[in-house]
């Protein structure tokens, strides 16, 4: 394990001081307890290989659920010039457009549950939900949302035309179809459509691998959560983002599926190959890297941004199908019940944004691997309705806890490109959480704390169990503490659909 | 080198988020086809069963390294696009820049196998393929 040096700025910063081959030092946030844990953990390195990419501004960025990843760590944040840095699809990852989306609802959380039972009792485990409205909820939606490994629905088929459509257009070319509400654009991080995108640089491999998967959850920590509003904090943001003390709420975790993989893999290949080609020493093979303005990086951001699309199209037709199981369900219309979508935002990915820099505006490629952007009130990029409090920032914690809706505060855009956490982080490796998942049975367990659980795969569900993760409360108190977002509301899992 | 009926050997190493696999053999076919065998085996249980297909692979890379990649890739393709399970090779042709393999594959049945989780993608984190005496080894990070 490498040596980091790692000097305390203040109770949420540290900073990695530069060794030789480092263009800028490394920034931490977490708090004393945090550091420690992480001093042996092969993240902060990967932090300090990503301050060596050429053109790299200010730090590399590690945000509180920082934890190892591969290349660029989890939780991490890179900013590079964008008429002479660089771009690396390892900086984004496999999974483009990982992201989550939320829905609010009108529906009173306490008419999910059995007769006589109400959330202020969910914690009391000998209040019975079995045949609750929830029960069937959570059946419908696993029924009606594929999920699980190669999941697929076989009821709807796109083209390969289809598909280019979609890459170009992202979300609004599914609604267009009927899959969503005509206003559900407005509320998804650029209108669900990043433009720029280009089917030609995307391989026929990439289109084979997602034709099928459009519209599915998948495997790992992807997730459909049905939960309701436990706590708000900022009456007048959550009075803006349309949540409701005690109202039921849907977050959906899912990204771009193999399309996205195979773009990741197609440009690690090319450029890998060119870079062994051209003796280029790299830290670690996976933060390969092409100059931005480049033909390889052209071709990388037009096809990652075809990815993007097709995540925001997934996810809108996993919102469509979430609608549809509480119609089903609850013989009610969606737009009757308040479906309406919160917001939906990307926390893998890399975008064009233009920030103060030096005392000059300056337009950079910021990476986010497991980053969430967080801009605050006023910024041009974000919904106009949302603008006087700043976008609904999507935090889910583990199925067993709790969620959080933030605001990014200006200091942000100052420190961290716009960005703060995506999640809770793991702590557990998924070998540790099986082990510990050894002879439990999480599901009940899990249905004895009124949290309904329905998986593809036990597999999964044994490596995802609460304990495998980061108490998201922490992180985000950092975060806040930090003075880089502000809590909006806390979501409560009721029932959960994994694949 | 045709592939002989073996115990795959190979270990899972610690790694938060997703899974680190350690393979030996000893030779470089056979280090190539244990991977190959190692990331079946942590997709699919019970995946030693049912109809057989061939297929001719032929790969390229700039090197040893990217060629093992490249190869398993190619694995997680038939999979996730044709349902295809590996199951075996010969592997004709070998260099570090390419190889030529007549790899056998079997149809995914959901009624005969489980999928148990689904690998992302072969990262090329810390790749590297090591000799030790006789024995060639090799790390690598599954993302799932």
């Amino acid at each position: 394990m490498r040596a980091v040096k790692i000097k305390k700025i203040d109770a949420f910063r540290w900073e990695l001081q530069q060794e030789p081959g480092m263009l800028v030092p490394g920034l931490v946030y977490a708090d004393e307890r945090m550091i420690h844990a992480l001093v042996n953990d092969e993240s902060l390195g990967q932090v300090c290989n990503v301050a060596m990419l050429p053109g790299i501004i200010n730090a590399s960025i590690a945000l509180p659920d920082i934890h190892t990843g591969y290349g660029f760590p989890i939780g991490g944040v890179a900013a590079f010039d964008r008429t002479t840095g660089i771009i690396s699809p390892g900086g984004v990852g496999y999974d483009i457009n990982c992201g989550v989306r939320l829905i609010r609802t009108d529906i009173p959380a306490d008419a999910l549950l059995a007769s006589g039972n109400s959330i202020s009792k969910i914690h009391d485990p000998s209040v019975p939900t079995r045949n609750t409205l929830l029960e069937r909820l959570v059946d419908t939606l696993f029924t009606n949302i594929p999920s699980g490994v190669g999941s697929r629905r076989k009821d709807v088929r796109f083209s390969k035309g289809d598909l280019d459509r979609i890459a170009v257009g992202g979300a609004p070319v599914i609604i267009e179809q009927g899959y969503g509400f005509p206003d559900d654009r407005e509320y998804l991080e650029e209108n669900g459509s990043i433009p720029g995108a280009n089917p030609d640089a995307v391989s026929d491999r990439a289109k084979e691998r997602g034709r099928d998967q459009l519209g599915t959850l998948g495997s790992g920590n992807h997730f459909v959560e049905v939960g309701y509003v436990e706590d708000v904090y900022d009456k007048h943001a959550a009075g803006i983002f349309g949540l409701i003390p005690h109202t039921v709420t849907i977050l959906i975790h899912t990204g771009s599926r193999g399309f996205g993989y195979q773009v990741c893999d197609d440009y690690l290949r090319t450029l890998g190959n060119r870079a062994s080609l051209d003796n280029v020493v790299l830290p670690d093979r996976q933060l390969v890297w092409a100059s931005v303005q480049s033909k390889e990086g052209r071709q990388y951001f037009s096809a990652m941004n075809a990815a993007a699309n097709f995540a925001f199209a997934n996810r809108q037709l996993i919102t469509h199908w979430v609608r549809e199981s509480f119609e089903q369900v609850l013989g009610s219309r969606a737009d009757k019940l308040g479906m309406r979508i919160v917001y939906d935002v990307a926390h893998n990915i890399a975008k064009e944004e233009e920030y103060l820099i030096g005392g000059k505006h300056q337009k950079v490629i910021v990476h986010r691997k497991g980053a969430t952007r967080a801009f605050p009130a006023g910024h041009s990029g974000i919904p106009e309705q949302y603008r006087t409090v700043g976008h609904p920032v999507l935090i889910p914690g583990d199925m067993g806890r709790y969620s959080y809706v933030l605001v990014g505060t200006a200091q942000t855009l100052r420190e961290t490109f716009g960005t703060v956490c995506h999640g809770a982080g793991r702590v557990m490796s998924r070998g540790q959480a099986v082990r510990s998942a050894k002879g439990r049975q999480v599901v009940q367990e899990l249905k004895e704390r009124n949290i309904i659980v329905r998986g593809a795969s036990r597999a999964t569900i044994n490596e995802e169990i609460p304990e495998a993760y980061k108490d998201v409360a922490n992180v985000v108190d950092i975060v806040e503490g930090a003075g880089l977002a502000r809590k909006v509301a806390k979501l409560h899992p009721l029932g959960v659909i994994k694949g | 080198m045709k592939e002989e009926a073996r115990k795959i050997r190979y270990k899972l190493l610690p790694h938060t988020a997703d899974i680190c696999i350690e393979v030996s053999a000893a030779s470089i076919t056979g280090l190539f086809q244990n991977a190959a065998a190692a990331v079946l085996e942590q997709m699919v249980e019970s995946g030693k069963t049912g109809d057989t297909v061939v297929r001719q692979i032929s790969l390229q890379a700039s090197g040893r390294d990217l060629l093992f990649i490249a190869w398993l890739q190619e694995i997680l393709y038939e999979f996730y696009v044709h349902g295809l399970m590996y199951a075996g090779s010969t592997i004709e042709h070998m260099r570090a820049t390419g190889l030529k393999a007549a790899v056998m594959f079997r149809r995914f049945d959901p009624k005969q196998h489980t999928a148990k989780r689904e690998i992302k993608a072969i990262t090329y984190h810390n790749i590297h393929i090591r000799k030790t005496g006789s024995r060639y080894t090799v790390r690598f990070v599954a993302d799932i």
